[in-house]
């Protein structure tokens, strides 16, 4: 790969940097429009039946928006990429490499981290940030009816709270933790799929594996760029 | 003057996890040769093709293609060199996500800068050369065993490579169509001018393929030579081997069912 630039080469095919962002960022749109919808809505729900009782619901708009931006847009996309993308990339490169077409790719003077990894990393890096966007987007709209339903927040009320909220460190925060990651998933996803041993169910572990350990990585990295954020930026 | 092997392993030991499988093999490939491997199973035929294509690193020993030595080399020169040289797997590895005419196609559309109409048409080709002409458009798992591996030679032959290796070209087919298999490494390295490294452990390939023969046993390479000078070996193990008999030193050296 470091060769292709060296070369002047771009270090992936851009045909296959295509296919693989039409499947990772196009096809995740629903699951991730969804989930982030009735945990959006959820989230509203609870927080101003408490916020109900102290008389401050009108926060319900500013805590949705710069929670699901900073922190939950993210995670949720982190966790959601992970479990839908990340398996299927290791039990692809995992399939591949049990059944010698990894190496026959290797044999050919095709390096397998041009052709296999590298369009696979840069497709998942991209599409985070932008589902990490459709994220915020759907939670802010389920939000936005419940409170209207159950709280009688209007939503014009609710969206110009939540742009008066939200700053652009808020949103440039929540972009670049998304894109990082993603690197995270598809490293620890396509590094598990390369380094399949024992057929089938060698296959079905590393997959296990790759999804336990992404999930856990995203909400470990998470939490430690929280501690290091509230620690160094009071 | 001798010929300058186009493939040289000079001494070539390697061990998995401290246990030898090859220890201390000395083997020129000449060009033009149609070099056939034989061995038991498991006992590193393929591991010795590994070796050659700079996949599997020697323990020592060097292994030389011309005057390059292949364990040495950086990764970009080690994919220049195996761009010259085709490998046809076992069980054919073609890419199960592509079908026939990407299988093809691959090799050229990443590793030359030739235009797109030009690759069709040396897929078609190449197709043709193997006798699987029309098939461009099907997927490897609609294709039998037979015309898998004729794929995967199709593909091998993409770059017009000086040297290609094939890792049990019959395995797994019946006799007709390893006979077919035969006529077409056979026909298509003589058309082409290219040598050949077949590992196998089938006697009926071996002695219609071969040109010349090498027996691997017991990580060391016993005999050496034309297909007649192996059929009136004296060797007891190369006997045993070139007749199947159940009774000979292979056999005295395998652990004892009851004992293990």
């Amino acid at each position: 790969m470091a060769d292709s630039v060296r070369r002047g080469r771009l270090p992936f095919r851009p045909s296959a940097l295509f296919i693989q962002t039409d499947r990772t960022a196009v096809g995740s749109v629903p699951l991730v429009l969804m989930v982030s919808f009735f945990l959006g809505l959820t989230m509203a729900l609870l927080t101003g039946y408490q916020l109900e009782k102290f008389g401050v619901e009108r926060l319900i708009p500013s805590l949705i928006a710069i929670a699901f931006t900073r922190e939950l847009g993210p995670l949720i996309t982190g966790i959601v990429l992970a479990a839908r993308i990340g398996a299927a990339f290791t039990a692809e490169l995992g399939t591949m490499q049990v059944a010698e077409e990894v190496e026959a790719i290797e044999a050919m003077g095709i390096g397998p981290l041009r052709f296999l990894v590298a369009p696979r990393l840069v497709a998942i890096v991209g599409a985070m940030p932008c589902l990490s966007v459709c994220s915020v987007i759907a939670a802010l709209i389920g939000s936005c009816l419940i409170s209207w339903v159950t709280l009688n927040i209007v939503p014009a009320f609710f969206f110009d709270a939540v742009l008066s909220s939200l700053l652009v460190n808020d949103i440039v925060t929540g972009f670049f933790k998304a894109a990082f990651f993603g690197l995270v998933i598809g490293l620890i996803a396509c590094f598990k799929g390369l380094t399949v041993q024992g057929g089938a169910e060698g296959v079905g572990r590393a997959t296990t594996g790759s999804v336990v350990m992404a999930i856990t990585s995203v909400i470990g990295f998470d939490s430690l760029f929280n501690i290091i954020v509230t620690q160094y930026t009071k | 003057m001798t010929e300058t092997p186009l493939v040289h392993l000079n001494q070539v030991v390697l061990a998995f996890s401290g246990r030898p499988v090859l220890n201390g093999i000395e083997l020129k490939i000449f060009p033009r040769d149609r070099l056939v491997i034989l061995g038991q199973s498991g006992g590193g035929k393929s591991t010795m093709l590994r070796l050659i294509l700079g996949i599997l690193k020697p323990t020592a020993g060097e292994i030389k293609y011309k005057h390059l030595r292949v364990n040495r080399l950086s990764r970009s020169k080690l994919n220049l060199l195996r761009s010259r040289i085709g490998m046809v797997y076992q069980y054919s590895a073609l890419i199960s996500s592509l079908n026939v005419r990407d299988n093809l196609a691959l090799p050229a559309r990443e590793l030359g800068h030739k235009p797109e109409s030009e690759i069709e048409k040396l897929v078609e080709e190449k197709l043709a050369l193997v006798g699987m002409s029309g098939t461009e458009s099907k997927m490897p798992s609609e294709l039998s065993g037979g015309m898998r591996k004729r794929v995967s030679l199709a593909r091998a032959l993409m770059l017009d490579p000086e040297l290609i290796l094939f890792d049990e070209p019959s395995a797994g087919l019946d006799p007709v169509m390893s006979s077919v298999i035969d006529e077409l490494i056979i026909n298509l390295t003589e058309k082409t001018n290219t040598t050949s490294v077949i590992v196998t452990h089938e006697m009926d390939s071996a002695f219609r393929i071969a040109t010349r023969i090498a027996m691997l046993y017991q990580g060391a390479i016993i005999q050496d030579g034309s297909p007649e000078e192996l059929k009136s070996s004296e060797d007891p193990v190369v006997r045993q081997f070139v007749t199947g008999g159940v009774e000979g030193p292979m056999t005295e050296q395998l652990p004892d069912a009851n004992n293990t």
